[in-house]
């Protein structure tokens, strides 16, 4: 990990140099991964090369254990929250890895997933992913490999180039192969899911301490090309609400059901985090959400206190559970259903650029 | 000081007699021999109609004299609470095993203009947006007579040590790394000596009856530090000694929102145990808000403080004789070595009766100084020993109008609430079926630090008559001019102070 920490200190010079030496104005019909990823190095920082197994796995268990043997279709105590391709291994697939860093400015998050089991030490991944952040401004970005579950030898994670590098060095894998266009991300609609803020909290993500966290940050797509055609979250809440007096609750698919390009209908993750989602408490993939779905959950995920994961590391009685939080929960869905609703409170999840703005009106 | 438009909390007769002592709570603090005064025990237990009518029926809206002065002063209230007993109905503050009965509880209170009415909590003060208004505080706690020693006796230093020795089996779980990563650090045992211990002497427990007064969510001067206004943060608190007096004078103003806030004292050191006493009252800003909730026919207003006072029992009722509780000593709670009611409107388990279908205005606020409450109204099983129910599902739904006295601009619909310390909201409520209904404050036992909370209590009932009330508007169809505008933010020319806050539960600070 040491590499890394040399590679990443200064982000903000690295953006601010970034930021002065590119040239951002590019149609939406020429806008490319280059033009992505400047853009992102200029407003957030600079990605690093890294190697995916430098980075720190993600635990799979069972029922509170490390599991012997892993198998297809398992079911696992902190499923991935993300609906793989059905053709994976499913979403208890083990070793996947992930590790956060940061500094004053930035939060930048580098994730390998595994959808197939192979060995621990294979350097083959089936979807590599960053995201990254910059606390101040609130500038956000997400990249994904082209690669998500539908190769089953999946991409070499040995040398993952940034999506910044024009011609990788001889062998490697290049950039514009490994990484999604950005009319390719935009298809995935990362924003739909990290409306609230920038960082998703599910068991999964949340189990190795690495995320980082900024629920009441700045937080905005503000690139170009076709990220604008990516709605804007709002915040949703009610006086005194006690979820919103920890995070806020973004208007996309952290409060509804929606129909989000890659994967489909996904029920609300606010609904997810305390088990009440209607149709599978993970996801279903597009067409199947009204049908039963495998439930990834192993037994003791699907009990309470484990199947609700707000707040964290909540053990109270479900009686009690439902006295502080659910009225809350049902103000939420009341406001998400009808902002207009009386007690609704809506307020705009911008950049810092545009409150100020804002403030001057 | 005599013409104000102050309201008890409640309509209390207090023409008769104590049939237990044969002495009025008047009688004994003013020592006029005598004088009679409610049997306030036996009313209560019989669940005598407490709801006021008088405050939204006009004329005190119009009261223009807006000068109070409440009396700090010794007390000794009939009271019925609730007490932990062993198998043999003794005194255990430590049994699960609960049982009520009638006593005198000896507490510190406020007076209206030196008048002690039927409750224990402190008058309901009323104020006008635009108008100036004092209230003179004078303190006449005086430890004399059967209050001489009353105490409770203040901490020692030393008497920490258990609470922060991981050592100690009954808080060792404050000493383990919890889900969230919060345990307490230090390391002192029980026998660390004392000078190895940094006592906070500005919070620390002690002079009792010393006091001042916090009006609570009123956008008035800073009122809490010598001088008045000041925001310098070394300054003194203000503090008025046994025998002294201060008039506090401020302005609301024009624009300032109607609605529930409330009044306690704030002077670090006794604010728990004078709380705790009964030192703490309503105040309702009246004005263009109260004319909108007039127009809808509404008339019937019950003020609903919930309040927790703690205490210890030095005897227990015995024969239909009266025990007698005082205010427990401020670790006590934390030691598990007291008992605790919650009260409504300073009483045990009030009834409040209501017509079928009226929609009816409760001014609810959490005076707790310990414990968080819930609130929720459900069908009354007419049980001997009633229990909240299981479920949610058959409550009863109540609209919040105003929260933090800050209005909605229409109905919030809601099938329960929980609050903190300080909440204060405005709720209509209508029973559309005549009978007795339960408001619970439950299933809160777990949420509080380290897993605690207050125990399971039924606060109030409504009896529901057949006659149905007439001439109100549907609850769905009400509007309010909103108390503050959703958009109306501070601005940056307004922050004249800054202060940096750091909180800490590591117990390293």
């Amino acid at each position: 990990m040491k590499k890394f920490e040399t590679r990443f200190y200064g982000w903000g010079i690295v953006a601010a140099f970034l930021a002065f030496t590119s040239g951002i104005a590019v149609s939406e019909e020429s806008y490319t991964l280059p033009d992505y990823a400047n853009e992102c190095a200029s407003l957030i920082a600079e990605a690093p090369v890294f190697d995916c197994q430098d980075l720190d796995l993600v635990p799979v268990t069972v029922d509170g254990k490390v599991p012997d043997v892993y198998t297809p279709g398992m079911k696992c105590d902190r499923p991935a929250m993300l609906p793989y391709p059905s053709s994976t291994d499913g979403q208890c697939a083990p070793y996947s890895r992930m590790t956060a860093y940061r500094d004053d400015d930035i939060q930048m998050v580098l994730l390998c997933r595994r959808m197939f089991i192979r060995p621990k030490d294979d350097p083959n991944f089936d979807s590599i992913e960053i995201i990254m952040h910059n606390v101040k401004s609130g500038s956000t970005c997400f990249f994904i490999s082209k690669n998500f579950g539908g190769k089953p030898e999946g991409d070499n994670g040995s040398r993952v180039p940034p999506p910044t590098e024009l011609s990788p060095p001889k062998g490697e894998i290049a950039a514009a192969d490994l990484w999604a266009t950005p009319q390719q991300v935009v298809e995935h609609g990362c924003v739909y899911c990290h409306d609230s803020d920038p960082w998703m909290r599910t068991p999964w993500a949340d189990q190795n301490g690495q995320l980082p966290s900024n629920p009441w940050g700045f937080h905005s797509i503000d690139v170009g090309g076709p990220f604008k055609t990516w709605p804007k979250p709002k915040s949703i809440t009610t006086r005194g609400n006690t979820c919103t007096g920890c995070h806020r609750i973004g208007s996309l698919n952290t409060c509804k059901m929606m129909d989000i390009p890659t994967f489909g209908e996904q029920p609300a993750k606010m609904l997810q985090s305390v088990g009440q989602a209607p149709h599978g408490r993970f996801g279903a993939r597009r067409g199947t959400a009204n049908e039963d779905v495998p439930d990834p959950y192993s037994n003791w995920a699907s009990i309470y206190p484990h199947s609700y994961w707000m707040p964290p590391g909540n053990d109270v009685p479900l009686a009690d559970w439902n006295r502080i939080y659910q009225q809350d929960v049902e103000d939420l869905r009341r406001c998400c259903d009808n902002p207009d609703a009386s007690g609704c409170i809506v307020s705009p999840i911008q950049s810092l650029k545009d409150w100020l703005a804002n403030e001057e009106n | 000081m005599k013409n104000h438009p102050g309201i008890p909390y409640a309509q209390i007769d207090t023409d008769t007699v104590d049939l237990h002592t044969g002495m009025s709570r008047r009688t004994l603090l003013s020592g006029v021999s005598g004088a009679v005064i409610a049997s306030l025990a036996s009313r209560l237990a019989s669940g005598a109609e407490t709801t006021s009518k008088s405050a939204l029926q006009g004329e005190l809206l119009e009261a223009a004299n807006q000068d109070y002065e409440l009396v700090a002063q010794f007390a000794n209230y009939p009271l019925q609470l609730e007490y932990g007993v062993d198998k043999d109905g003794k005194p255990d503050h430590a049994s699960p095993n609960l049982t009520t009965g009638h006593f005198h509880y000896l507490c510190r209170s406020w007076g209206l203009d030196g008048v002690f009415d039927g409750n224990f909590l402190g008058p309901v003060l009323e104020l006008k947006p635009g108008k100036p208004f004092s209230i003179k505080i004078v303190n006449n706690l005086k430890e004399e007579g059967i209050f001489e020693g009353i105490g409770p006796e203040e901490p020692k230093a030393e008497d920490w040590l258990p609470l922060i020795d991981p050592d100690n089996v009954a808080y060792s779980f404050l000493h383990k790394v919890d889900p969230l990563g919060m345990p307490f650090a230090n390391r002192c045992k029980s026998s660390s000596p004392i000078s190895d211990i940094a006592v906070d002497e500005v919070n620390v427990p002690k002079n009792y009856n010393w006091t001042n007064l916090h009006l609570h969510g009123l956008q008035i001067t800073p009122h809490l530090f010598e001088p008045e206004g000041t925001l310098e943060k070394t300054s003194d608190y203000i503090t008025i000694k046994p025998g002294e007096e201060k008039t506090y004078t401020f302005s609301l103003p024009e624009d300032h929102p109607c609605g529930t806030f409330w009044y306690h004292p704030h002077r670090h050191n006794s604010v728990a145990i004078q709380s705790w006493s009964g030192m703490a009252g309503m105040v309702l800003v009246r004005g263009k808000y109260d004319e909108e909730i007039k127009s809808y026919g509404i008339t019937t207003e019950i003020p609903f403080a919930v309040h927790d006072p703690h205490y210890t029992v030095i005897n227990a009722p015995d024969a239909g004789s009266p025990g007698t509780a005082k205010v427990a000593r401020f670790l006590a709670n934390q030691n598990g070595e007291d008992d605790y009611s919650f009260l409504v409107t300073g009483r045990y388990r009030p009834e409040f009766t209501v017509k079928r279908n009226e929609v009816v205005l409760i001014r609810h606020l959490s005076a707790t100084i310990e414990n968080v409450n819930a609130f929720r109204v459900v069908k009354s099983a007419q049980s001997d020993k009633p229990v909240p129910p299981d479920t949610d599902d058959d409550n009863i739904p109540f609209h919040i109008i105003a929260s933090d006295g800050i209005a909605y601009d229409r109905p919030v619909k809601r099938m329960s609430m929980v609050c903190g310390g300080g909440e204060r909201h405005d709720m209509l409520i209508q029973f559309p079926e005549s009978g007795l209904y339960e408001v619970w404050s439950d299933h809160c036992g777990t949420i509080q630090f380290y897993g605690g909370g207050p125990k399971d209590q039924l606060l109030a009932t409504f009896r529901v008559t057949d006659e149905a009330a007439v001439g109100q508007a549907p609850i769905s169809e009400m509007t309010f001019t909103p108390g503050i505008s959703p958009k109306q933010d501070i601005s940056q020319e307004e922050i004249v102070y800054r202060r940096h806050v750091v909180f800490d539960l590591s117990g390293n600070t």
